[in-house]
Order: C-alpha cells, then structure tokens, then sequence
C-alpha cells in the first residue's frame, strides 16, 4: 500500500482536493431544496424507510425519522450480529475489561420494540437498484423500498499478507478476539499511530504487554491533531513505556506456519527492523463503504455525498434524490468548518454520525422539518488517565496558545487561523471543552491574548 | 434489583428495575425511556446524560468526581444542584428507589 494511503485515523477531516465539485456550493443546495431538488418523487407503496448499517447513524435515522413524525414502515438491516452498539469502548474500557457487552447497547431493546422498527441482522445487502427500489441481501432475497438510508459506515484498512494474531479493530468480533488473543500476548505491535491504534496501545500496555507503535508519519496522529497535541500524546506514552516508531517504511510480517512471529519496517533512514511480536494490530484508517451507493447510481468521493440535508446526490445530474438519504462514517458533506474549503467534509465520530444522522431522519419525515447540518465536530479519545476532547477542525493553525498548564496534564490548547479561533484541543479539561464547543458554534470573536489567560473568563465572550 | 425512579419530561413517573452493577444511564436507554441521549456510551465525554436528582436522594449518592463536574458545566439544561450525569451513577442496592428527572433537553 503506497505510504500516502496509509492515512491517520478518526476525524479523517480529508482536506486535499481543492476542488469545488459542482453541485455541492451552498447556494446550488438551497436553491434545489427549493425548487423540490430536480429528482421527481414516486408514490409511496407500502414498504417505507430502510435503512443499510446498524450502528450509530443507522439507530439515530430510525429514531430521528420517527422523532420527526414518519409513520411508515421501517427497517434496520446490519450485517453484524448484534443491535447497534457503542464502539469507542472497544479500544479502551472493553479491551481494559472494565466493560461488557451488556453495558454497551446504543437503543435498549425496548427502543426497536416500542419504535415499530424491525431488525434485520446479519443480513449484509449485496446488491441495490433504484429504479425498482430494491435491495438484495447476500442470502439472495430482495427487498423493497420506497425510501432508503444508507448508514454503512466505514471499514479499517488492511495490510497485505496479514497472518493469524494481526487484527483491526472496528467491530464487536473484532474486540473480541483482540481480547482473546491478548490475554495471551507479551509483546504487541501496533501498526498506525492514529486514534484508534494510540487507545488499543494504550490499553495494552496497561494490560502489561510491551508495546511498539510504528508509524508511517513522522509523528502521531498526523491527519487528525494538530503537532503540539500529538507531541504530547507521543511523550505521554513513551513516558509509560510504549516505544514509537516514526516514518517507517515497507511494513511487513514474519511468520511461523501462518501464525505472526515479528513485524517488520524500515525506518527513515532505510534500516530494517524486525519486532519480535505475538500481536499485532493494524490501525491504519479507514475505508467508507460506498460500494451500494455506486450501484444506485449515487455521486462517490471516498464518501457518499450529501448535501446539507443529507440526501444523496445523483452521479448524472447532481441533483439531490430525495428518496436517499446517508449519513455517518460513510458520508462527505459540504461544511463551513472544513479548513480547505475543498470537496467537503468526511468526518469519522459519533458526534457526525448523530448529529447528521439527526438531519437525516428529518428529511425522510418531510423536508421541511430538516435544518442544514451545520453541528461543531467534536471528538474524544481516552488514553491511560488522559482525557483528550477535541473540538473545531484546526486544521493547520497559525497560532496556538495554552490555557493551562502541560506539565500537569491539564491544559487546553487553542487554535487560531488569521486571528479566528478554529479548534480547541483539551487534556483532562472537560469544561474548557464544554465551553469551547460553545465558543465555536456562537462564532464569538476569542483572541488568543485572551484564551492564553487563565483568569479571564471565556464565558463572559457568550452572548447571555 | 434496585428500582430507579424516572420522571420524564412529561411528568410521567416510571418505576423501572435496574440491574446492580449498570448505571442510571442504562436503566434509561435499555427501557427506551426518553430523554437521556447517552452520545458517547458512558465514556464521560458528551455530557448528554444530564439528570437531576431528587434533591432528597442526594445524600445516597456517591458525590461526582472532578471530570463528571466539569462536564457537568456544559450541559444544555440548566445545571442545578442536583445535577449529575447518569453515566456515572453505578447502580447499587443503596439506591434503590431514588428519584431522577430528565432535563429539558440534552443538546
Ligand atoms: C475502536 C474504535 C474506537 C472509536 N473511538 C471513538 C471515539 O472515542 N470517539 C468518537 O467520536 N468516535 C470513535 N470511533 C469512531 C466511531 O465509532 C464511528 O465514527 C462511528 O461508529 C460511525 O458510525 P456509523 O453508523 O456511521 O458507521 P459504523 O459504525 O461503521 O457502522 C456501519 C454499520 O453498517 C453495517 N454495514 C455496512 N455495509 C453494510 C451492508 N452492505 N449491508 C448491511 N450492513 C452493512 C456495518 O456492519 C456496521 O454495523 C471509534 C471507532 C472504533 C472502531
Ligand atoms: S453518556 Fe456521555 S457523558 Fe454520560
């Protein structure tokens, strides 16, 4: 895999592309809604919403749409086992075992039940056609709709040549053999120094394994946080133990009969190295799955894309659909808080896949009802005591300030672009967090002369 | 099994058992009792699992700790007293049969 595809993790706030892609600007968006965005509706027959992917976007679009007065039939169709459940656990108190499985429902049982909305699980959808409104499923049923959502999320990105003990970490089964195989592991190697693999290395290590992080980057989290938060998320773990490698090249792995033995890299200088390891989890991002949308005929940039409203665009015209909505991991959305301004925004975190989801729902009860997605992103990861809230996307910032103090681990670190505060990275500083958001989302002018000092009061900037 | 009082925002009062060991937060997503939005799972990040307790069941519970009181300052409800966020509130026989009042609103 060609290094500048291994990208860093959540909050994969992709900003290369410079391009405007037509249809996308806000105006065009308005002035579709308006004029009933090109795409003629048909009557409906009966089958009402489904909606592809049981995780958070998929649980919130049911909810939402009924929230909203949709009074049709609904469906929730996952290919995974369970009801939609909390993921970020999985890298952190599930694989520390301080959580269960029971702990980690989105919507109790009670929801589907009293909700009227069937669940259809283990039940991938392999095929979907507009023009019949169907879908197929890999048991090769077809299923009608006469609106669908699509809240298929993303899948991690693999290696080539993975052997026995190299595993993602995305899904349930997924934690659950990580869990398995760690109880047994002494020496664990994480491949991707980004959210994901920094929590899983995080959590091992605490576990008592000896922990190597390698990293294509010369730093960590190089898509997702800015360097002043991402050096010291590097000193934090180097401080307990975990070693990091940077810039490393030509990943590959050593095994005994299929079964991992090492991993190795070459370093910036074009060393190679082979790690000793008897667990190795690869953390190198993620993939939006698009491929139903394609068939549908929808417009795919690494994300299916929406509008404000969350409809899907058609890949001829550019017009919205308005019988498709999408939302979560598996989107790309125009949005104001994109730093680059470029092809809009794919988000990977719960905030985006809920709160879009949100839109999404209202849009499937009647148009009408949906405001524009417009929500400040926020994002949160737990690594050993630190807690890190990230707020705004800061893109690459001008200026940083910190209100705070580092060395206590407690601080929080503004950012600003020509004089806008864009982003708020917190450490074990939930309040600055709660107020940053708020902050960012009233667009109050903050200079940093002002979030540098820790006796002036930001709250007094809100409007009362 | 101790019984968690709800008042949802309506008023209606539920009375539901909530197995020890699950926190107040659960008790209320697994019943599909509305108002409790629970973003994050419990993880202590979103603040969106604001309620108030019963200002004379206040005294059973164990008192927040330094990061639930300052999350606890960025609810969307107004924060009183007696708010707390239910994440955080292990469910144990010494709570059975305390009140909770959802907010007005979580976000
Ligand atoms: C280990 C881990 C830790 C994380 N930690 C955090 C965190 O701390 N904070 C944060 O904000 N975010 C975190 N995230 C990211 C967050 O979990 C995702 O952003 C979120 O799950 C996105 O939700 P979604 O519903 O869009 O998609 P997903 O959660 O990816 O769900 C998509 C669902 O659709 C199903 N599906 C896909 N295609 C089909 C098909 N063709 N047919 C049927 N079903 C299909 C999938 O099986 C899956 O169940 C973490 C993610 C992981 C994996
Ligand atoms: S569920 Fe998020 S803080 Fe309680």
């Amino acid at each position: 895999m060609p290094i500048d595809e291994i990208i860093g993790e959540i909050v994969g706030a992709v900003v290369e592309g410079a391009v405007e892609v037509v249809g996308t600007g806000v105006s065009e968006v308005v002035a579709a809604v308006f004029d009933g965005g090109g795409g003629e509706k048909k009557p409906d027959t009966g089958e009402g919403l489904i909606v592809v992917g049981g995780s958070y976007a998929g649980a919130q679009i049911a909810a939402s749409a009924r929230e909203a007065g949709y009074t049709g039939r609904i469906r929730l169709v996952s290919a995974e086992a369970h009801t939609p459940y909390h993921r970020p656990p999985l890298s952190k108190a599930y694989l520390l075992g301080k959580a269960e499985r029971e702990s980690l429902p989105i919507r109790g049982a009670a929801f589907y039940d009293e909700e009227k909305v069937e669940l259809l699980l283990s039940t991938p959808i392999v095929g979907a056609d507009r023009a019949n409104r169907t879908l197929t499923t890999a048991g090769g049923d077809t299923l009608k709709w006469d609106r669908l959502a699509l809240a298929t999320g993303a899948r991690a990105r693999t290696l080539a040549d993975m052997p026995d003990k190299v595993l993602v970490l995305r899904d349930l089964a997924d934690a659950d053999r990580l869990r398995a195989l760690a109880a047994d592991a002494r020496r664990v190697v994480v491949i991707g120094g980004g959210y994901i693999g920094l929590e899983a290395a995080a959590s091992l290590s605490q576990l008592g394994k000896r922990v190597t992080v390698i990293e294509m980057q010369d730093r960590l989290l190089a898509r997702a946080a800015t360097p002043a938060l991402a050096n010291f998320v590097a000193d934090a773990h180097r401080a307990r133990g975990v070693e990091l490698l940077f810039g490393a090249r030509d990943v590959g792995f050593e095994h005994y009969h299929g079964v991992l033995s090492g991993v190795r890299a070459s370093d910036s200088t074009g060393r190679a190295h082979t790690l000793p390891a008897d667990l190795a989890v690869v953390g190198i991002g993620v993939h939006p799955n698009t491929e139903l949308a394609a068939m549908l005929g929808l417009a795919v940039d690494d994300g299916i894309r929406v509008d404000e409203f969350a409809r899907c665009i058609d890949a001829a015209s550019g017009a919205p659909v308005p019988e498709i909505v999408a939302a979560g991991d598996c989107t790309r959305h125009p949005s104001r808080w994109n730093p680059a301004q470029g092809r809009g925004l794919r988000l990977e975190s719960v905030q985006n896949a809920t709160d879009q989801s949100k839109i999404a729902g209202a849009t499937v009860a009647g148009a009408a009802a949906a405001k524009p997605y417009d929500a400040v992103p926020w994002f949160w990861s737990d690594q050993y005591d630190l807690k890190l809230q990230m707020v705004g996307l800061s893109g690459v910032p001008d200026t940083t300030v910190t209100r705070g103090n580092m060395a206590s681990n407690r601080f929080s670190l503004f950012h600003f672009r020509a004089g806008v505060l864009v982003g708020v990275d917190s450490v074990n500083k939930p309040a600055d967090h709660m107020l940053a958001r708020r902050l960012l989302a009233s667009r109050v002018p903050v200079t940093p002369e002002q979030a540098a000092d820790a006796n002036f009061d930001l709250r007094s900037t809100l409007p009362s | 099994m101790p019984t968690i009082n709800y008042v949802l925002k309506d008023g209606t009062r539920r009375a539901i058992d909530v197995p020890n060991g699950t926190s107040i937060m659960l008790g209320a997503i697994n019943n599909n009792l509305r108002g409790i939005d629970a973003e994050c799972g419990g993880c202590c990040s979103c603040a969106t699992c604001h309620v108030y307790i019963e200002e004379s069941d206040m005294a059973r519970l164990k008192p927040a700790d330094s990061v639930e009181k300052e999350l606890l300052e960025g609810v969307a409800a107004e924060r009183r007293p007696t708010s707390r966020l239910s994440c955080q509130i292990d469910v144990t026989a010494a709570l059975d049969g305390i009140t909770v009042h959802m907010p007005d609103r979580q976000s």
